[in-house]
């Protein structure tokens, strides 16, 4: 699923699921369900090589092979083959035959190593398909193209939570506060992009990533690209600042007028919540698995909302709220409760 | 309906000894089904005089399992002896394992598991749980273990050992140890061992097969010893063995023994 949820967001590739239908079926109906809640209905090309019990006994090359052919007459840019568990145990050769296929034909079809039986997390399934798909980072066909003349610096945003109910708020707070910067997304690694817009990779001038819990991703960017990084949106009001002068500094920037703005629109938002200062919150075990205590103190300095076992319990999002915007959707959520 | 299964070290010598005990069980007047487990499908061939039966598998392969009717699987070999073999992929691919399964539910399906006796003839080592279905879902009810004194044969008789012990503590477990074989690789003092090694584990010798010439010169007549040389010793060793196994009611869940102990026991009986 991890895998799932980079390669089934290239806009002009298939993915093709070796094993039996069902894996493919049930990945399918929790895409269906998960990108509901983003209003999005159309699902994702996913295929699978529908093995059957024959194919796990003789071996399931020959279904994929028929598969890659049926993926191949679709026309797509690339295919991404993401084996099972059923595959893997048996033992099918799955990176020979990609590697067959891209040889023969102008086609990329890329491998992406997700065993989950293997004891892979849905990170890493998430994280190996980055890598995976990085072989794009050259361009289309692998081979390195010279960098283009631009007036503009390349800014790639890399590993968003494509199933995340906030991917496009987050987005959007990132695009405003590049924007406060005068600058623009070039490139989304991966939602909604093609195979051809991949190449932008190697070109970039900054990464940044959605969250790097373990610097996996980090020291893939590595791989394809020198620009220097930033490990992580921001979080809450300090996090932006701090957000926005990390990416003047890397970019040779003047931040002052940035951060003017950004004070004028976090005044705002404090502003609009003085209706909840001094009361308390108490939060269940569930939740903000990666919250920092800088949050929390976040809320007490700005807010004036205290963590206190008596507080009012209310539901908590899932990962901390990405910059000042987050924030302010988090606790224009709390309101109802509080 | 009796149902034992030879399990043991590759080349030890099962299919030579399953395919002479069917035919000697079978001279006894049984009704006698034997089904090769292995991919290697050379179980039932000195039964078939020579022939190379279709396996079960690929025939699943090439028409699907809906269109099998047991004429396609099942064929009569000696003195009507019914033989299955279930094949199996290619080496290197897919799981043969799975294809023994496979086969057991196709038998299953054709209501073709029929007859007094069947011998199952199983893959070497218990490689996986696909080779270990036939104990586990009460096929092999009697299992019989075929050694020399070789220590390997004898490393993987008692891993098969470590196999029935472990399904014994399920509940509906029918597979019990019904003793072991001797097929002799000709080392001194074999005899010894291997009755040792068989009451370490709890259980006994049932038979001592001495290596014999008429054995190679019957396969290479493609015959089992009990068609090819009847009146040999060598054939009156198989008929014991049958007249054993057919009336042998004692069975035992073996108690397997460790490295250690394995490797004393052959170290005491190694020929000074």
């Amino acid at each position: 699923m991890g895998a799932l949820a980079v390669t089934a967001f290239v806009r002009d590739a298939v993915t093709l699921i070796h094993g039996p239908s069902g894996c493919a079926h049930l990945n399918a109906t929790l895409f269906q369900t998960t990108l509901m809640h983003q209003d999005r209905f159309a699902l994702p090309e996913i295929l699978s090589s529908s093995m059957s019990e024959q194919d796990v006994i003789f071996g399931g090359e020959d279904a994929l092979r028929t598969s890659l052919d049926e993926a191949v007459a679709l026309g797509p840019d690339a295919v991404f083959v993401v084996p099972t568990c059923v595959s893997e145990t048996i033992g099918d050769d799955v990176e020979t035959i990609c590697s067959e296929y891209s040889c023969n034909g102008d086609l990329p079809v890329v491998m992406v190593r997700a065993g989950g039986f293997l004891g892979g997390t849905f990170h890493d399934g998430f994280v190996a398909a980055l890598e995976a798909a990085a072989v794009f980072a050259g361009g289309a066909t692998g081979a390195s193209e010279p960098a283009r003349q631009r007036d503009y610096p390349v800014i790639t945003i890399v590993g968003e939570k494509n199933l995340e109910s906030e991917v496009e708020e987050n987005y959007d707070e990132i695009s405003r506060l590049l924007g406060l910067l005068g600058l623009t997304v070039s490139l989304r690694y991966v939602r909604d992009i093609t195979v051809g817009e991949m190449s932008l990779l190697s070109e970039s001038d900054l990464l940044i990533i959605r969250d790097d819990p373990d610097g996996r991703i980090e020291e893939l960017c590595s791989s394809f690209s020198a620009a220097p990084v930033i490990s992580g949106f921001p979080e809450g009001l300090k996090g932006s600042f701090a957000f926005l002068q990390s990416v003047a500094g890397c970019l040779g920037l003047d931040a002052g007028d940035a951060l003017a703005a950004e004070t004028d629109y976090q005044a705002a938002i404090i502003a609009s919540f003085d209706d909840l200062k001094g009361l308390s919150i108490a939060f269940d075990s569930f939740g903000f698995q990666n919250a920092t205590d800088m949050l929390f103190a976040e809320l007490e300095e700005y807010f004036g909302i205290t963590l206190a076992a008596s507080g009012t319990p209310i539901p908590v999002p899932f990962t901390t709220p990405v910059g000042s915007t987050g924030l302010r959707l988090m606790l224009r959520e709390w309101r109802r409760f509080l | 309906m009796k149902q034992i299964a030879l399990y043991g070290k590759g080349g030890i010598g099962k299919s030579t000894t399953s395919a002479n005990l069917s035919a000697a069980l079978s001279d006894m007047g049984h009704d006698i089904m034997q089904i090769g487990c292995d991919p290697k499908h050379d179980s039932t061939r000195m039964l078939m005089r020579g022939h190379w039966i279709p396996t079960v598998l690929d025939t699943m392969r090439e028409r699907g399992d809906k269109e099998i009717v047991p004429e396609d699987i099942i064929f009569e070999g000696y003195n009507g002896i019914r033989c299955v073999e279930a094949g199996g992929p290619e080496p290197g691919v897919g799981c043969a394992g799975r294809g023994i399964i496979a086969t057991f539910q196709l038998l299953e399906r054709l209501n073709a598991l029929k007859g007094d006796i069947i011998v199952y003839d199983v893959l070497g080592d218990v490689v996986c749980g696909g080779f270990a279905m036939p104990m586990r879902e009460g096929y092999a009810q009697e299992v019989y273990l075929v050694t020399s004194g070789d220590f390997m044969a004898l490393y993987a008789a008692n891993n098969i050992c470590k196999a029935i012990h472990r399904l014994a503590a399920r509940p509906k477990n029918k597979c019990h140890l019904g003793g072991v074989i001797c097929n002799s690789a000709n080392v001194e003092g074999e005899e010894a061992l291997v009755r040792a090694f068989a009451e370490k584990i709890g259980s006994e010798l049932t038979a001592f097969i001495p290596r014999s010439p008429i054995v190679r010169a019957a396969e290479v007549n493609k015959r089992t010893v009990i068609e090819y040389a009847p009146d040999s010793d060598q054939a009156s060793v198989y008929r014991a063995l049958a007249e054993r196994i057919s009336k042998e009611t004692k069975t035992t869940i073996p108690t397997p023994m460790t490295m250690d102990e394995l490797e004393a026991l052959s170290l005491e009986y190694l020929p000074v």
